[in-house]
């Protein structure tokens, strides 16, 4: 039951998620019949599946919208930005009551009524009553008084000719109370006897007089829902007129002709159809993230053992164990690549979150953004997606609330009034990299550099380079924003935005040009898990380091050597002077007596010369956390396990080349002023 | 869901009880046949009937018919008393009880 509960939050989340998307793109494109049907499609599955699951609130709700929705695709109206406001809202109720189940069961929430009850007005185009206060109040009871008054209908319903299980006039007359009072009702039908009666044939029909407050269009899509093909007429009752169905023969009434039904007959229907529509569906399954988890752990460990069975193979003279193990090393290499493709989802996933955040944004501070969505589609394993959802968020609500100007500033500036923030993601180079970029105002570096003189970073005479002023954005307390709002501005983000980044082995770099606009680019690896090593030995030591940053590797002769300065030395690679890093003296250990190798890797559009003493090899290698299993280690990105059991550290390329460039150096001169 | 059919010499009588979805009215549906098939006097007992879909008022209302072509009764004994308000709210019961 708990499976099915969580497949149903799960499912939920997702349709929520569909919704939300579905109204931003009416909103910036206006509507198109087949985006109006997915939306009311996405109320008619959720309203479906809470009732199935006992959630009544949240089933009659969905239901109400699910009307609205359905007077918007039947009679093409236009989406107003007050409906999109109200569904929006509608959404975010959905959510909250979703939550509650969790915890409180079938509950229910009074801005549900007033969603519907404020839909309904903009419906017949109405201003909108805002939601009342307490009722003792005169306001509440001024805005009472403005409530529409209860108006008479004759409504005839003829339901649709074939009956299922998801369409029973009873249910819908059921569902129709809920908007209106029905004050007469008359059944008038042409059952005919048994020998002749389809049992999925409609024979009757119903004339009513119901009293409501509602938008008429509500009450036919309630009657017209779940069959095509019910004839629903509604006409206002003048207001001096009684309430009273005239009186009609069944002849005259009664005309609903049972049209013969394609259904062979009702033994099959209701069991075959559903079937059917299963085998459409069951191209895809919904599977726990445990499960794929604890299948990826599994991996992981075949990894490594199949890392020993190579080792051992060395001294193995058997040919057929020799290349059975070959075979099985190919295998398993196959088997990680599948699994780690089940991990991997998306990038859409995390990016569809931002349009709502995006627009409600710019509405609270009163800017006009547009956002651009570009590649979406580029996947990225599952848990770099949760953990790079806080900082992207941080970084889209800092462009708009710093970076874009108010629509005056920009026509001031010559801009468009609309901003454009861009969102974009990539794969190069064995990572992902992702860009948040606008067209705003920029950084003013000036206003920096008067910020790290008040924070004691500079002194009045010091002059940094562009670079130095850049990085400063990503120290703790810094924060350019004139005027603290509740969305940034407090100094309080960049630096925990670059340390989640860098905490996931990725590096987040910073471009600005005042008036221009700023741009922020993520790199992360592709996956935090498995991935391809090159296993270095220094000192008989064992080392990695990711295959996907090695450039070359050569036997260096010594008048490639050339020391710099004190404490540097370049390797002249085929004439390019490239920062050396002797791994030994990095890790601690003796100088080696070996001529030893050099490995030059690359990383962000930089390179180190590494000397090692020799390469021992290419290998999968599973990465483990030195954080959550040991404690963070300068220089290393983690831990693995090699073949013959042994625990081997993975050098963080990233950080040997800021070691090599010097960039630890800015780093204890900034501490040191700070 | 329950029906249940008895059979006696003075006539037949179903039992409703639960709820008829869509997916039992075939099952109603051929009882209703079985007892037009040999008509006799037929009571329905739904007093634990909790809500029915509309294709199997249907049925009810067409088994009444028939047996009225043989001059025979369909009586209904009393109804839960919500689904007797909801059939009587949509102008179902009347029908019921006139086939």
């Amino acid at each position: 039951m708990d499976e099915l509960f969580q497949l149903f939050y799960d499912e939920s989340n997702e349709m929520l998620e569909g919704m939300e998307q579905i109204l931003l793109s009416l909103e910036e494109r206006g509507p198109d019949p087949e985006t109006v049907n997915a939306l009311f499609r996405y109320a008619h599955s959720f309203k479906g599946n809470s009732a199935a699951m006992g959630f009544t609130h949240l089933s009659k709700f969905t239901h109400g919208l699910e009307s609205a929705m359905e007077v918007l695709r039947k009679e093409q109206r236009p989406l107003t930005p007050e409906m999109t406001n109200l569904l929006l809202q509608a959404v975010d109720v959905i959510r909250s009551l979703l939550e509650r189940t969790r915890t409180e069961g079938d509950v229910g929430d009074p801005q549900c009524e007033v969603i519907l009850q404020q839909l309904s007005q903009v419906l017949q185009g109405a201003p909108i009553t805002p939601t009342p206060a307490a009722p003792s109040t005169p306001a509440a009871a001024e805005v009472e008084n403005t409530e529409p008054q209860p108006v008479q209908y004759r409504v005839s319903y003829q339901p649709a000719p074939t009956l299922s299980a998801e369409h029973d006039p009873l249910q819908l007359l059921n569902e129709l109370e809920a908007y209106c009072q029905i004050l007469e009702c008359r059944f008038t039908h042409q059952i005919p006897p048994l020998d002749a009666l389809k049992p999925d044939a409609c024979y009757g029909s119903w004339e009513m007089v119901v009293a409501t407050a509602f938008e008429p269009a509500i009450l036919r899509a309630i009657l017209e829902l779940s069959a095509e093909g019910a004839t629903v007429q509604i006409e206002p009752l003048a207001s001096d007129s009684t309430a009273t169905i005239a009186d009609s023969s069944e002849t005259t009434t009664a005309a609903v002709q049972p049209v013969s039904s394609s259904t062979p007959s009702a033994t099959t229907t209701p069991s075959t159809s559903p079937v059917s529509a299963q085998k459409t569906e069951s191209q895809s399954i919904r599977v726990a993230t445990e499960k794929i988890d604890a299948l990826f752990n599994l991996v992981s460990e075949i990894v490594i053992a199949q890392s020993m069975l190579s080792t051992a193979q060395s001294a193995e003279t058997d040919e057929r164990l020799r290349n059975a193990i070959t075979q099985m090393e190919r295998h398993v290499r196959e088997l990680h690549e599948r699994v780690m493709a089940i991990r991997l989802l998306p990038i859409s996933y995390l990016f569809n979150r931002f349009p709502r955040m995006v627009r409600d944004t710019a509405n609270k501070l009163g800017k006009k953004v547009n956002l651009v969505i570009e590649g979406e589609e580029t996947e990225l394993d599952r848990t770099l997606l949760e953990a790079l959802s806080d900082p992207l968020t941080h970084l889209i609500r800092n462009a708009i609330d710093h970076g874009i100007e108010t629509p005056e500033e920009r026509r001031r500036a010559g801009k468009p009034e609309t901003g454009t923030l861009t969102l974009s993601a990539y794969q190069a180079e064995g990572r992902i990299y992702i860009e948040v970029r606008d067209d705003g105002r920029g950084i003013d570096l000036e206003r920096v550099r008067q910020k790290a003189i008040q924070l004691g970073w500079l002194s009045e005479h010091d002059q940094p380079s562009r670079e130095t002023l850049l990085d400063f954005i990503f120290q703790p307390g810094l924060s350019t924003a004139q005027q603290v709002s509740d969305l940034s501005g407090r100094g309080v983000g960049m630096d925990v935005v670059k340390r989640n980044v860098e905490s996931l082995g990725g590096t987040i770099s910073l471009q600005s040009e005042q008036g221009q606009g700023t741009r922020l680019q993520i790199k992360v690896p592709l996956t935090l898990a498995i991935m391809d090593g090159l296993g270095l030995n220094v000192g008989g030591e064992h080392y990695l380091v990711p295959l996907t940053t090695v450039v070359e590797a050569f036997q260096p002769e010594s008048l490639q050597h050339s020391a710099m300065f004190d404490t540097y030395e370049v390797v002249n690679v085929r004439g390019r002077f490239v920062p050396l890093l002797r791994l030994c003296q990095f890790v601690g250990l003796p100088p080696s007596d070996e001529a030893g190798l050099i490995v030059v890797l690359e990383q962000d559009g930089q390179q180190i010369a590494l000397q090692i003493d020799s390469i021992v090899g290419q290998q999968q290698i599973v990465i483990k956390s030195l954080e959550e299993n040991f404690v963070r280690v300068p220089g290393f990105s983690g831990a693995t396990i090699l073949g013959d059991g042994r625990v081997a550290l993975i050098l963080d390329v990233g950080e040997l080349i800021r070691h090599a460039h010097g960039a630890q150096k800015t780093e204890r001169a900034l501490a040191m002023a700070g | 869901m329950s029906i249940q059919l008895k059979s006696s010499a003075r006539g037949y009588r179903l039992s409703l009880a639960g709820e008829i979805g869509y997916a039992q009215v075939n099952e109603l549906y051929q009882v209703a046949q079985q007892i037009a098939k040999n008509p006799k006097p037929t009571t329905i007992e739904w007093e634990n009937l909790h809500a029915i879909h509309y294709a199997g008022v249907q049925v009810l209302i067409a088994l009444g018919k028939s047996l009225q072509n043989h001059n025979l009764p369909l009586r209904y004994k009393e109804p839960a008393p919500d689904l007797y308000a909801q059939l009587e709210r949509y102008g179902l019961w009347q029908a019921m009880i006139e086939s």
